[in-house]
């Protein structure tokens, strides 16, 4: 990873007023709801997956459509670096905008008299940190294959196509579709519930299903990106 | 390990749309550029010019062939370690301060951070960006200021490759006589430059050498210097009102030229090369000619656009091998309007 195009990376989305009016929006209505309902502990936070999506979003894909990726890679820079130093940028924002949330949401509770517990708390930031860096991992491949944020459509149509299998197996007694759906929504946002691994007897399961979504994830967006061509010539 | 830029055989073709026709935009183009060398590429609209700098920056994967700089591919880090690049569409990371900007480009290239400061006040100085200009968001700068910052950015760092594409479009004269004075400094330094325009007369000044590229194919490259034999038309103009002598054709065949026509005010005459466009001048002061001013009717390279070049003698096959000039040799390829 590269340093330069971490730090880069995260001033650009820290001075995007869209990006930063959205972090507001996400940040703030889950922590309303804690406060109106503070008993009900974090279930009213998200994962991280929004906060992937708002730092995330066109991560190649914008510098792919602008051509600022040709500057780029004129300069002695690999092209696996530079996607997971994507993904790791756009993961460490997600994950530190999930850890304040976490943390004003225990203050928010403790001041209206739910003090959580101590475990709940690390199982809840254990699953945003594992959502916020599983996340961004398919991200970082659907923008390396969509220009501009093409990523957050192909994301919208992957959804909407697992929500329609899962919706219509039923009726028509495929439940293999079903299936298919729930997993293609796992593939999307990997993450990891310790809550469940905590009672589970295969707790390996989940945790390597996860770390094997991430790691073909990215690997599919390196190679994806080195296939890529980078001329404006190419595309006139 | 051969020092420069060896391209062998290089083809290269896109698909037009989605299922349309593959149109070949680069047909076995071959030639070499010796280190120190100012090679410029020129040649119309869609000749392949663009594609054949995306194949040697390594952005584009040829069909067939290799570029090798230094004998090394093109993308090969160590390559890029020593490459400057201003591409002709100027897209950057418009939210950041010219200053940041060329501190993040130092970064990446692996300068040391040291020097970061210093290197890059250096940089905003030298191509007339120092002051407020440098701590001013690149969004807000006007064209010329981001070719200007572009430039900056390419010579961080002193490399021993630099890629220009159209350097000098959208520039103002002031900036035009910045680019110039750069790439001459670059020369002076012994780095490669390849540079592709469209301004024939900018490109005529810098280079050493010109490929003309048309349909995919290096129809001629001209060694600017041999140009000094080049047999072209001279226009010259004499002060109006002053007498001029009826005799002019016999003026100029005398001194080894060819009177084409003449008006009140000026006469076209056809050379055969520099020292006869000398001999030509004299002899038409001598007579009495009140000679105001002289000049070539077309650069050399205009004449190339003006007709296929790929007859005429002197010139390397399309799409042949072709060296750098070894040294004493005249390398002169002349387009067939050299003769008119």
């Amino acid at each position: 990873m590269n340093g330069t195009l971490i730090t880069a990376f995260l001033r650009q989305r820290l001075t995007s007023p869209i990006r930063l009016a959205f972090l507001f929006l996400a940040m703030a209505f889950p922590l309303l709801f804690v406060a109106a309902a503070p008993a009900t502990g974090f279930s009213s936070l998200e994962n991280a997956f929004n906060f992937a999506l708002i730092f995330g979003a066109g991560m190649i894909g914008q510098d792919t459509a602008s051509g600022v990726l040709q500057l780029l890679f004129a300069r002695p820079v690999r092209r696996d670096t530079y996607v997971l130093s994507r993904w790791f940028a756009a993961s460490i924002a997600a994950a530190a905008a999930s850890v304040a949330q976490v943390g004003l949401a225990a203050l928010i509770m403790a001041a209206r008299g739910s003090t959580p517990a101590a475990a709940d708390v690390g199982i809840t930031l254990a699953n945003h940190l594992t959502s916020a860096f599983g996340v961004t991992a398919p991200l970082v491949l659907l923008s390396a294959l969509a220009p501009g944020l093409g990523d957050l459509g192909l994301l919208l149509m992957f959804y909407i196509s697992s929500a329609i299998l899962q919706t219509v197996a039923p009726a028509i007694n495929q439940p293999i579709l079903a299936n298919i759906g729930q997993i293609v929504q796992q593939v999307l946002s990997p993450v990891i519930d310790f809550h469940k691994v905590q009672l589970s007897a295969m707790a390996w399961n989940p945790i390597v299903a996860w770390a094997s979504t991430v790691t073909l994830s990215l690997a599919l967006a390196i190679v994806v990106l080195n296939r890529k061509e980078l001329s404006y010539a190419s595309t006139s | 390990m051969t020092a420069g830029i060896v391209v062998e055989g290089l083809s290269k073709s896109y698909r037009r749309g989605v299922a349309g026709e593959r149109v070949r935009a680069l047909d076995g183009v071959s030639l070499t550029i010796s280190p120190g060398e100012a090679f410029g590429i020129i040649g119309p609209n869609g000749a392949g010019k663009t594609t054949f700098l995306g194949c040697l920056l390594g952005f584009l994967v040829p069909d067939a062939g290799r570029v090798a700089i230094d004998g090394r591919a093109p993308d090969d880090l160590e390559v890029r370690a020593v490459t400057g690049y201003l591409p002709e569409r100027l897209v950057m990371d418009r939210w950041m301060t010219g200053r940041d900007f060329l501190a993040y480009h130092h970064a990446l290239a692996r300068l040391p951070s040291a020097t970061r400061g210093a290197d890059v006040g250096a940089a905003l100085t030298r191509v007339g960006l120092d002051g407020d200009a440098g701590a001013q968001v690149i969004r807000r700068y006007s064209r010329g200021m981001l070719q200007r910052i572009g430039l900056a950015q390419a010579l961080l760092g002193r490399p021993r490759y630099v890629f220009l594409d159209e350097p000098a479009s959208g520039v103002d004269p002031a900036g035009v006589i910045l680019f110039r004075r750069e790439i001459a400094a670059l020369r002076q330094d012994g780095v490669t430059v390849v540079m592709n325009s469209h301004q024939l007369d900018q490109v005529e000044r810098v280079c050493d050498r010109v490929a003309y590229v048309q349909r995919g194919r290096v129809e001629a490259i001209e060694t600017i210097a041999a140009g000094a034999g080049v047999s072209r038309v001279l226009r010259v103009r004499w002060a109006a009102g002053a007498p001029v002598p009826d005799a002019l054709d016999a003026i100029a065949a005398a001194a080894g030229a060819t009177l084409r026509d003449r008006s009140a005010t000026e006469g076209r005459f056809v050379v055969a090369d520099d020292a006869g466009a000398a001999r030509l001048l004299h002899a038409l002061v001598t007579a009495g000619v009140p000679v105001a001013e002289a000049v070539p009717e077309e650069s050399r390279l205009e004449r190339l656009f003006l007709a296929p070049p790929n007859t005429a003698a002197g010139m390397a096959a399309p799409g042949g091998a072709m060296g750098p000039p070894g040294p004493g040799a005249t390398g002169a390829t002349a387009g067939p309007g050299a003769g008119a």
